[in-house]
């Protein structure tokens, strides 16, 4: 395994650790509008997340600064050519941040109605635009020789993408159901118990069809499954996680359904971080223009470099997440400091 | 830091708070470190095939320590400390001008005046004047570009105010003769290389630099100024408390820090253009290619109005929050500190941080409360 392998690898647990963390304050957030009902109710819910949603987001910044320190090229070719998406993405993250911060600071109802909508959409909108540029890179874009993307915005909305963007508000949905059942009692647990075996049949479903969907027209992806054998535990294994998921909360034991479904949302990103391998971004024009580990990255140097750094922080990083997760556990209260 | 007072005893929250302080630098020093390489890069080389170009790294310890880095790091230390104290001293200020809160008002005045005058006064007389000298040593075009300097010239004056007439090449305006001399290279006589030993292609926007620059340069001015109105009246019978013109002014010099930490920037910045990485990539050769000019404005105006509105309900909101003030500590909800886990190891061995304290285990001191803001 080659140096830019080994990136190519911490870039994939990046952005599964950022799915995977913010994927449940997503799914609280998609949520919150249909298990919470008075104003007490929604501060519950959103002060489930309290502590710890901005510390998650900032997975998805290490995702950006890892691409941008170890692959370069590729970097620059998806944040130019996917630029109106991108500033889309980023409106959609500051007006999500500010309802939280916003919300609670008046009281007068029709404010708090406000940013509670805003929190809502801009939840659902972040899973949705997630999911579609995760249908883009594995779909492959108008990538040309000199690395640069020719793709509109409207060029990006195809079915393929749009359907994935659903899967994932459902994967987040049930993500954020097992972490708000945990974290509550009461009505809106039991409103919570409602809504998630409903999303977790929408999840199934729609994985199935995505997952049907590229093993029959996503060559570049699927080839990869059929060249080498192994990378199918990734699947599988999301597979086993699903129905341990299931299981675990037949049994009410929360925690463990809690962890099935952050594995499974992990090992489904890794699926396809194993179908793209060794692309980082897939020319739809000619496969030699391919951004690939070893034609986007930087200088061997460079990378050895942030190696140590990344040996370093990240799990530091991890200690003082898992630190924080552990001193918020229990049922969320609100208390003096809670938004 | 933030959500830990209601949970954690006082050692452990001054802990979470010293690491958020920590951080906070730590994030600073990383981004001055990747700026201060655009402005003085070194510790690269330029590698031409594959294509296409780009700089790569030769040394670490050259790329990271670059010899802006030090002087620029010290620089935005003391002015992010300058701003933090001097938001402190306005919301105290206006408390004591309304006679609200006074005794919390004057203890939090009286902290957080040091704090500001040390690092204002630092900024003006060392770290300000130390990284005017390092962009003489490295950048001299940028140098000539913010003080208006057009032909070579020794005794060059230091402009307080001025105008830069860009096509006629004349500076009016009120000026201390030979000082610019005097501070860049410490001798009154040394010449400062003007902006005509340059190619024209490589000069900055001169008077919208010249501007922003003088902006922060009269601010600091004005902090330094301000640090020592402040001390001679705090120990002249603690006046600063009865004079109310001090006190506004003290109020309204927190928005005087924020503009003079982004007119700083805009310095650092203008200043350095037409490049993106001094004397090595221009910044129109380093615009994407497929990026539009319609993209461009598009994101422009998102931000403009996106932050605009938040601008303005965040001043609206902070303005309401301070104009509420804090509960008057008679009616604030206590918490018994003593039972709050405070150290690591208590942390980790108490079951569930709410029902630590409050039934099972008997405070050995007489309870001790905490203020809880609500």
């Amino acid at each position: 395994m080659s140096l830019n392998d080994v990136w190519f690898v911490l870039f994939s647990l990046v952005i599964a650790g950022y799915l995977i963390l913010d994927g449940f304050d997503m799914g609280v957030g998609i949520l919150h509008p249909l298990v919470a009902r008075t104003d007490h109710e929604r501060r519950i819910v959103l002060n489930s997340i309290g502590p710890v949603w901005d510390g998650n987001e900032v997975w998805i910044v290490l995702g950006g600064g890892v691409l941008f320190a170890a692959f370069p090229l590729a970097y620059a070719s998806l944040f130019s050519g996917f630029y109106i998406a991108f500033m889309l993405v980023l409106l959609v993250m500051i007006l999500r941040t500010v309802a939280v911060e916003f919300r609670s600071k008046r009281r007068s109802p029709a404010w708090r109605a406000l940013w509670d909508t805003v929190f809502a959409l801009t939840s659902l909108a972040l899973a949705l635009l997630l999911g579609i540029a995760f249908g883009n890179i594995i779909s492959g874009v108008d990538l040309d020789q000199q690395g640069d993307i020719h793709e509109s915005l409207l060029n990006m909305l195809h079915p393929y993408p749009l359907v994935i963007g659903v899967t994932a508000a459902a994967m987040f949905a049930v993500h954020g159901a097992i972490f708000l059942s945990m974290k509550t009692d009461g009505e809106i647990r039991q409103r919570v118990h409602h809504y998630l075996p409903r999303a977790q049949v929408a999840f199934v479903a729609l994985t199935t069809l995505v997952v049907v969907w590229t093993a029959l027209t996503k060559d570049e992806v699927s080839a990869r499954y059929r060249e080498d054998f192994w990378p199918i535990v990734f699947p599988a294994g999301a597979l086993v996680a699903c129905v341990l998921l299931w299981r675990m909360l037949r049994q009410g034991r929360e925690f463990y359904a809690f962890i099935a479904s952050a594995a499974m949302i992990g090992l489904l990103l890794l699926s396809g971080g194993a179908g793209m391998y060794p692309n980082l971004i897939i020319s739809s024009i000619d496969p030699a223009y391919n951004l690939t580990v070893d034609n986007a990255a930087s200088a061997p140097s460079t990378l050895k470099v942030m190696l140590v750094i990344a040996a370093i922080g990240i799990p530091l990083v991890l200690l003082y997440t898992a630190g924080v997760y552990y001193f918020f556990r229990g049922k969320t209260e609100l208390e003096s400091d809670s938004y | 830091m933030l959500f830990g007072g209601n949970r954690l005893g006082p050692r452990m929250w001054l802990a979470a708070t010293s690491i958020v302080v920590f951080a906070a630098h730590f994030s600073a020093l990383w981004i001055i470190m990747a700026n201060s390489w655009m402005q003085t890069p070194q510790g690269y080389e330029v590698v031409n095939s594959p294509a296409p170009a780009r700089a790569v790294m030769t040394d670490f310890t050259q790329v990271m320590f670059t010899p802006s880095f030090l002087p620029r790091i010290f620089h935005v230390f003391f002015a992010s400390w300058t701003a933090g104290s001097a938001l402190v001293l306005s919301v105290s200020a206006y408390y004591i001008l309304r006679k609200r809160n006074i005794d919390l008002a004057k203890a939090n005045f009286t902290l957080a005046l040091p704090f500001f005058v040390t690092f204002a006064i630092l900024n003006f007389i060392a770290a300000g004047p130390r990284q005017a000298i390092e962009v003489t040593d490295h950048q001299q075009a940028k140098l000539a570009a913010i003080e208006g300097v057009f032909d070579d010239q020794s005794c060059a004056p230091l402009y307080i105010v001025g105008w830069v007439n860009e096509s006629e090449q004349k500076v009016t305006g009120l000026s201390v003769p030979c000082l610019l001399s005097l501070l860049s290279y410490r001798s009154k006589d040394a010449t400062v290389t003007g902006l005509n030993s340059f190619p024209q292609d490589d000069w900055a926007p001169v008077n919208l630099a010249f501007q922003v620059y003088h902006l922060m340069f009269n601010l600091a001015m004005f902090f330094a100024l301000m640090a020592v109105i402040g001390v001679a009246l705090y120990f002249w019978k603690r006046r600063i408390f009865t004079w109310r013109w001090v006190l506004w002014l003290f109020v309204i010099n927190v928005a005087f820090t924020e503009v003079a930490i982004i007119t700083g920037w805009w310095t650092a910045e203008i200043g350095r253009q037409p490049w993106v990485v001094w004397n090595v990539l221009r910044t129109e050769d380093a615009v994407s290619p497929t990026l539009t000019t319609t993209q461009a404005w598009f994101s422009v105006v998102m931000f403009v109005v996106l932050y605009s509105l938040l601008l303005v309900l965040f001043l609206y909101l902070l303005n309401a929050k301070i104009k509420r003030g804090p509960e008057p500590l008679e009616d604030v909800e206590t918490v018994d500190v003593t039972s709050l886990p405070n150290t690591v190891r208590e942390i980790f061995r108490s079951h569930g941080p709410r029902a630590s304290g409050d039934a099972t285990r008997e405070p050995a001191h007489p309870v001790e409360a905490r203020e809880v803001t609500p």
